[in-house]
C-alpha cells in the first residue's frame, strides 16, 4: 500500500514542477514597479492621464541597483477614457506589465480634485494587489510635473515626496492622509477629506537632478517641464508643500492654509508636535514646541441647536534656553498666554475656513455626534452635513511650558 | 470508529463557521450597529435550531442520527437520508463556489473556475479520506493560525482603530437585520455536520453546541467590532473586509497581512469542505455494508467530482448563481436538514433493540 501511495506522489510531484510552465507569469525585470502615480484630467477631450515613477531592475550602471541618477527611476504615461484605460494604455506603452503594490504616492492633478474623488481613488482600491498604505496628495497644477521632478535623496526619488509628507505631518503642520484615511473621510455625511497641496516653486537649492543631463544623469522619461537644470547660482524646480487641498461632496472646494492645517490636526488630536513662535516684545520672539497634545471635541445640543466643545492640552518645551533661563515668570506667563491664544486662533481659523467656509467636516465632529449624541444624529440624519456646517465651536485650551531642568510653576 | 473529545468537536463547528465568514455579501458588510443585534439573534435561532439534535443525541445516545428512523421504517429512513444528502450537497456547493470566487478575486484573478474548484476539492476529498478525526486535528491548527492572525491584525492595526465610530443604537433597519439574520442562519452548514458526527463524540456531545455557539458569537462579533472601529462608514463599502483590513498592516516586520490572511481562510475553507465530504462519505457508507473500502471511496469520488460540476454549472453564470445564493440565504436547507429532521427521526424514531447481555445488566 505504501509502494501505491508513494508512487501516487510522483505524477503529482512532477506536476507541480513541470505545470508551473504551463501557467501565463511575468518575470520582475518585465515589471513596471510603480513608485508613484499622478492623475490627471483633460476636460476638453475627457481623457485622463496617468504618470507614473517606476523602478526598473534593467536599468543597471550605477554603483548600486537602485541608483535613481541612472536610467532606472523612468517614468511612463497613458492616457484613456478612465484610469484604468490609461494604466492599460501606459503598460502597452512601456511593453510592461504595470505592477502597483510598491506604490507609495498617490498625487491627484488640481483639474481631476475638482471631479469626484472616490471616483478617482477607487481604481486603486478594486485592484488588491495595489499597495493601500499609499499617501495621498493633491497638485497645484498639473500632476505630471510633480512627477517629471526626480530627487537626488532617498533609496528611489518617490521617498522624498512621501517624507516630506510625513514630515509635514510630524511637524504638525499638515496631516499626511494615506488612501484608506482619505476613503474612510470621504463616507462621512459632507463626503469630505483633506488632502496636502503641493505645488513645484523655484528655489536655489540642490535637491533634484537635472534632466537629460549631458553626464548621462537623469531620467530618460518625460520632456512635460519637470526638473531643470540645477547649475551654480540658478534656481531649478523642486516641490513644495503649501497647505491642504479641502473636499467637501467628494471634490476639491477650497484651499487652506499651514495654519488651517495644524487647526485640523489638533483637533483630530493627530499631533505629535507643534512649534509655535510668540514675540514677546517687539523685537524678541519665542518659541514652544508643543507635545503630547491631547485634543478632544465635545457635542453640546442646547435648544436643539448644535454647538462642539473642543478642549485641549498640551506640553510645552521653551526652544531658546539661554535666553528664558534669565527671563522673569512675568514673561514666561506671557509667553504660554501667547502660545495658548495662537493655538486657539489657528483652531477658530481651521473651523472657519474649512468647516464652516467649505462645508468640509475632516475633523471627525460627525463621528462625535454620532456616538454621543446618536438621537439628535438619527433624527437629523438626512441634512446632519449642513447641521454639522453651521455648528459652533468653542475651544478651550491650556498649556504647560516648561524649560528643560527647570520647574516653571 | 474514530472518536473525538467535545473539545475536538468545538473546534471543528467554530472552523466551519469561521470559514464562511470570509465571503459576507456586499450588502451585508453594513458599518453600525444593526449587525451585531443580527448576529446575537441568530446565534440564538440557531440554539432553537440545535435543540432537536441536542434531544436526539440524548435519546439516541452514540446512534447514527438516521439510525433509528431507518430502524422504525427503510423507506422513511431512506428518503430522511435523500433529503439531508441533498441539503449536505447544496452546502458543499455554496462553500466550494464561494471559496473558489476568494481565491479568484484575491489570489488568482486569473484562473480558470473549474481549475480552482477541482484543486481545492481534490485537497478536501483526500481530507474526507483520511477521515474524520484527521480533519479535526488539522481543525486545531488552523484555528491557531487564525488566533495569531486576528491578534497580528489588532496589533498591527491599533492606530488605524477610532473608537468614535462607535454609536450606542437599535435595529435601525429592519429590512437588513432580516437579512443578515437569515444569511447568518444560512452559513451555519456546521450543524448539519453536527448532525452527522455527533456520534463520533467520545461524551458530552451537547457541551460542544454549548461552547462553539458562544465562542463564535464572541468571534464574530469581536470581528465586527473590528470592522467597525477600523473602517468606520467605510464598512458599507467592501466585500472583504478582513482581507482589507490585514492589507493596511505597516509596522517593521509585520506588513500586508493579506497573502497570510488570504492563506488562513482558503485552509479554513478546505477543512470545511473536506468536513461536508467526510459528512456525505458518512451517510452513503450507512447504507453500504460492504467492507470493501475501496468502493467507497470511490463512491465519494463521485460525489466530488459532482459537486465540483454542479459548482462549476452555477458558479460560472451570474444569474444562476445569484438565484441560488438567494435560496441559500433563505436558510431553508439548515431549517430542514438540520432541525425538521432530526425532529422527525426524535419523533418518529425507533431505539436499537437491546442484547440480551445488556438486558441483563439492566435487571
Amino acid at each position: 500500500m505504501k509502494k501505491i501511495r508513494y508512487l501516487l506522489i510522483l505524477p503529482v510531484a512532477a506536476g507541480i514542477f513541470l505545470l508551473t510552465g504551463c501557467v501565463r507569469f511575468v518575470e520582475l525585470s518585465e515589471r513596471v514597479i510603480v513608485q508613484s502615480v499622478g492623475i490627471d484630467y483633460y476636460p476638453e477631450t475627457g481623457s485622463y492621464r496617468l504618470s507614473m515613477q517606476y523602478f526598473t531592475q534593467s536599468g543597471e550602471g550605477g554603483q548600486n541597483q537602485i541608483d535613481k541618477t541612472q536610467a532606472n527611476v523612468l517614468k511612463s504615461v497613458g492616457e484613456g477614457m478612465s484610469i484604468c484605460d490609461a494604466a492599460v494604455n501606459a503598460s502597452i506603452k512601456t511593453g510592461k506589465d504595470l505592477l502597483f503594490s510598491e506604490n507609495r504616492l498617490i498625487i491627484i492633478g488640481s483639474e481631476l480634485a475638482g471631479y469626484d474623488l472616490e471616483a478617482t481613488l477607487n481604481f486603486f482600491v478594486s485592484d488588491f494587489h495595489s499597495h493601500p498604505k499609499a499617501h495621498v496628495a493633491v497638485a497645484d497644477g498639473k500632476a505630471e510635473d510633480i512627477i517629471d521632478i526626480r530627487f537626488k535623496e532617498g533609496t528611489v526619488s518617490t521617498e522624498k515626496l512621501t517624507n516630506l509628507l510625513t514630515n509635514a505631518e510630524r511637524h504638525g503642520v499638515c496631516p499626511a492622509n494615506m488612501l484608506p484615511d482619505t476613503l474612510i473621510s470621504l463616507h462621512s455625511a459632507s463626503r469630505s477629506a483633506y488632502l496636502p497641496l503641493l505645488k513645484i516653486v523655484e528655489e536655489k537649492t540642490d535637491v533634484t537632478i537635472p534632466q537629460g543631463g549631458s553626464d548621462g544623469s537623469g531620467g530618460s522619461g518625460g520632456d512635460q517641464g519637470g526638473g531643470q537644470s540645477s547649475d551654480e547660482g540658478m534656481k531649478e524646480k523642486t516641490v513644495e508643500l503649501v497647505g491642504g487641498a479641502a473636499f467637501s461632496d467628494g471634490k476639491a472646494v477650497g484651499k487652506g492654509s499651514f495654519a488651517d492645517s495644524a487647526g485640523i490636526q489638533l483637533i483630530t488630536d493627530r499631533t505629535h508636535e507643534l512649534s509655535v513662535t510668540v514675540r514677546t516684545d517687539e523685537s524678541e520672539t519665542a518659541t514652544v514646541t508643543l507635545f503630547k497634545t491631547d485634543f478632544s471635541a465635545e457635542p453640546v445640543i442646547t435648544d436643539g441647536k448644535l454647538k462642539f466643545v473642543v478642549k485641549g492640552f498640551a506640553f510645552g518645551r521653551f526652544e531658546e534656553r539661554i535666553f528664558l533661563s534669565d527671563t522673569d515668570e512675568e514673561t514666561l506667563e506671557e509667553i504660554t498666554r501667547q502660545t495658548e491664544k495662537t493655538v486657539k486662533e489657528s483652531v477658530y481659523g481651521a473651523v472657519s475656513n474649512i468647516k464652516t467656509a467649505l462645508g468640509c467636516d475632516v475633523f471627525g465632529f460627525e463621528n462625535v455626534l454620532r456616538c454621543r449624541c446618536p438621537d439628535f444624529w438619527f433624527d437629523n440624519e438626512e441634512n446632519i452635513a449642513e447641521l454639522i456646517r453651521l455648528a459652533d465651536v468653542e475651544v478651550e485650551f491650556s498649556c504647560q511650558p516648561y524649560i528643560l531642568g527647570l520647574q516653571n510653576d | 470508529m474514530n472518536k473525538i473529545s467535545w473539545g475536538q468537536m468545538t473546534v471543528l463547528l467554530i472552523i466551519t463557521r469561521i470559514s464562511a465568514e470570509m465571503i459576507i455579501p456586499g450588502e451585508l458588510t453594513r458599518y453600525g450597529s444593526d449587525r451585531f443585534w443580527s448576529l446575537l439573534a441568530a446565534k440564538l435561532a440557531v440554539l432553537m435550531l440545535f435543540l432537536p439534535l441536542i434531544f436526539l443525541t440524548v435519546r439516541f445516545k452514540g446512534d447514527n442520527f438516521l439510525l433509528p428512523a431507518i430502524r422504525r421504517s427503510k423507506i422513511l429512513g431512506g428518503a430522511l437520508a435523500v433529503i439531508f444528502v441533498v441539503a449536505l450537497a447544496a452546502s458543499t456547493v455554496e462553500t466550494l463556489v464561494n471559496l473558489q470566487l476568494y481565491v479568484s478575486d484575491v489570489i488568482f484573478d486569473s484562473m480558470l473556475f473549474i481549475t480552482g474548484a477541482a484543486a481545492v476539492a481534490a485537497a478536501a476529498f483526500y481530507g474526507a479520506l483520511k477521515g474524520f478525526s484527521a480533519i479535526s486535528r488539522s481543525s486545531i491548527f488552523a484555528l491557531t493560525l487564525f488566533a495569531v492572525l486576528i491578534v497580528l491584525i489588532t496589533v498591527t492595526s491599533w492606530e488605524n482603530m477610532d473608537v468614535t465610530f462607535l454609536y450606542p443604537s437599535f435595529i435601525r433597519d429592519g429590512n437588513y437585520f432580516m437579512k443578515s439574520f437569515f444569511s447568518e442562519i444560512s452559513s451555519c452548514s456546521e450543524i448539519l455536520v453536527f448532525a452527522v458526527f455527533c456520534k463520533n463524540i467520545r461524551s458530552k456531545p451537547n457541551r460542544s453546541v454549548f461552547f462553539y455557539l458562544g465562542a463564535v458569537l464572541i468571534i464574530l462579533e469581536g470581528l465586527n467590532l473590528l470592522y467597525n472601529i477600523i473602517l468606520g462608514p467605510y464598512l458599507s463599502a467592501l466585500e472583504y473586509p478582513l482581507y482589507y483590513i490585514s492589507s493596511l498592516s505597516d509596522i517593521v516586520i509585520f506588513q500586508r497581512l493579506d497573502g497570510i490572511d488570504a492563506v488562513v481562510w482558503v485552509f479554513c475553507g478546505i477543512i470545511k469542505l473536506a468536513l461536508l465530504f467526510a459528512a456525505a462519505h458518512d451517510i452513503l457508507s450507512s447504507f453500504d455494508t460492504s467492507p470493501v473500502k475501496l468502493r467507497r471511496s470511490i463512491g465519494l469520488a463521485v460525489y466530488a467530482a459532482s459537486i465540483v460540476g454542479i459548482s462549476f454549472f452555477i458558479g460560472t453564470d451570474k444569474p444562476r448563481l445569484d438565484m441560488f445564493e438567494t435560496f441559500m440565504h433563505s436558510a431553508l436547507h439548515i431549517a430542514v436538514a438540520g432541525t425538521l429532521i432530526p425532529l422527525i427521526v426524535l419523533i418518529a424514531g425507533k431505539k436499537r433493540p437491546q442484547a440480551k447481555g445488556e438486558e441483563n445488566e439492566e435487571n
